[in-house]
């Protein structure tokens, strides 16, 4: 049978533990490539990673199986990598910026930003690395987790407009490093 | 493959071992309940302080002297109780911090949350000063009577810019007038033609005014005066008065 995710944390949270076991099924690829690319020079991502499947389990039942269990899954795992980089670099991570002080119109994506959206996923994997957290994570999560707007702005704790604008600064960003590449090249 | 698996059986042995146990439903409703009352303890903190300032300034008169222009703002500024703004400041960041955990808040930019908490706290403030709370609390302060806040009822009302005088209006005299403030003592006021009345200068006896002005040999020199309407914060008085100076 193929239950919907919120099926099987229902399960879960009656008392099958075993169903848990589809949950780990279901997200462990998507954890582990949403960790290396997040964290990309860490070779304890799988270590991180099952800590997040033991956190969701352990506050499984703070889910309302009423909303989608993806972006609660993946807020678990960005708080526990976040985690991770704090404890790694000397320097405290900031995710406050004027980004989330004021309102920015939300531009929604259409058929061509679609097609371009497969072509850039190619060229992001290259130069990915080469930017900053704040718009690395949603670029992440929006183009290669499939996430929407509002899903990302749940994971991330920022506005919606403010995901708008991070996707659309670190594009632009990704792109300069993609022409130098081509220019040099 | 292999780490696959081992993921999957560590994470499934430790549930089974109970060395991961779920939560219980109870701990986060206790905790969702937690945050709730903190919010709710927060926000009348916060309105009892803002109401605090207003009552304050309002009781000692420098609530009403911005009218008489830049002597009046500048005294107003130095007259605000600034350590009480920064507890109220200190409380509308908590109550910040409180509001971004939910998600009608995150979803929106700070600039709305922080607008929005800050119009609430306000507007909520001068509501509950508007009410006789803090007169009723002042008097049990003075007698003595009040626990905990009695000393800053007390430290405050003792407070007074030094060149503003509230009071009641005694007598009409040749030059101007007798005040007598809430501690019984009387005023003589001295008008002249460079006193400012920014909302008219009928004055009659008993009046609750407050006049703005160096105190000389017992007499003050009036440099602004005005009438105070009622106790409503942002009450002007009245407004068509017939102008009487003398010189």
């Amino acid at each position: 049978m193929n239950y919907k995710d919120e099926e099987v944390v229902k399960k879960v949270q009656e008392g099958d533990a075993e169903a848990f076991g589809t949950i780990v099924d279901r997200y462990e690829d998507k954890l582990l490539r949403y960790g290396r690319r997040f964290l990309s020079d860490r070779d304890d991502i799988a270590d991180l990673v099952q800590d997040v499947f033991l956190k969701t389990y352990i506050n499984i039942k703070n889910f309302n199986i009423e909303l989608r269990f993806s972006p609660w899954i993946y807020r678990i795992a960005h708080n526990e990598f976040v985690n991770a980089l704090k404890k790694k670099t000397k320097s405290p991570l900031s995710f406050f910026d004027v980004d989330i002080l004021f309102p920015h119109p939300i531009s929604d994506e259409n058929e061509s930003d679609r097609i371009d959206k497969e072509t850039l996923q190619r060229i992001f994997e290259k130069f990915l690395n080469t930017l900053d957290l704040k718009y690395r994570e949603p670029i992440i999560l929006y183009y290669f987790e499939d996430m929407g707007y509002q899903e990302i702005a749940d994971i991330l704790h920022i506005p919606i407009s403010t995901v708008g604008v991070r996707i659309a600064r670190g594009k632009k960003i990704l792109k300069k490093s993609y022409d130098l590449f081509q220019n040099k090249k | 493959m292999e780490g696959k698996k081992s993921i999957k059986n560590s994470v499934l042995e430790k549930i089974k071992s109970g060395q991961a146990a779920m939560k219980p439903k109870w701990h986060f409703v206790f905790k969702a309940i937690l945050i709730g009352i903190g919010l709710v303890i927060f926000i009348l903190l916060t309105l009892l302080v803002i109401s605090l300032i207003i009552f304050i300034l309002h009781d000692n008169g420098a609530w009403f002297i911005p009218a008489f222009g830049m002597r009046g703002i500048g005294r107003f500024i130095i007259s605000i109780p600034w350590l009480l703004v920064l507890a109220c400041i200190a409380f509308i960041v908590v109550l910040e911090i409180l509001v971004r955990k939910y998600s009608f808040a995150y979803r929106k930019p700070f600039l709305y949350s922080i607008v929005g908490i800050i119009v609430f706290v306000i507007v909520g403030g001068i509501g509950v000063s508007a009410t006789r709370m803090h007169d009723n609390f002042s008097r049990l302060a003075m007698e003595k009577r009040l626990p905990f806040a009695g000393p800053i009822y007390r430290g405050f009302r003792t407070q007074r810019p030094a060149d503003v005088y509230p009071g009641t209006v005694k007598e009409i005299t040749g030059d101007g007038f007798f005040i007598e403030d809430r501690s019984n003592e009387t005023f003589h006021v001295s008008v002249s033609r460079v006193t400012r009345f920014p909302f008219g200068s009928e004055i009659v006896i008993g009046d609750e005014i407050v006049v703005m002005g160096d105190l000389k040999d017992g007499v003050i020199h009036a440099f602004g005066i005005r009438k105070i309407g009622d106790k409503i914060p942002f009450s002007q008085g009245p407004r068509q008065i017939e102008i009487r100076k003398t010189n």
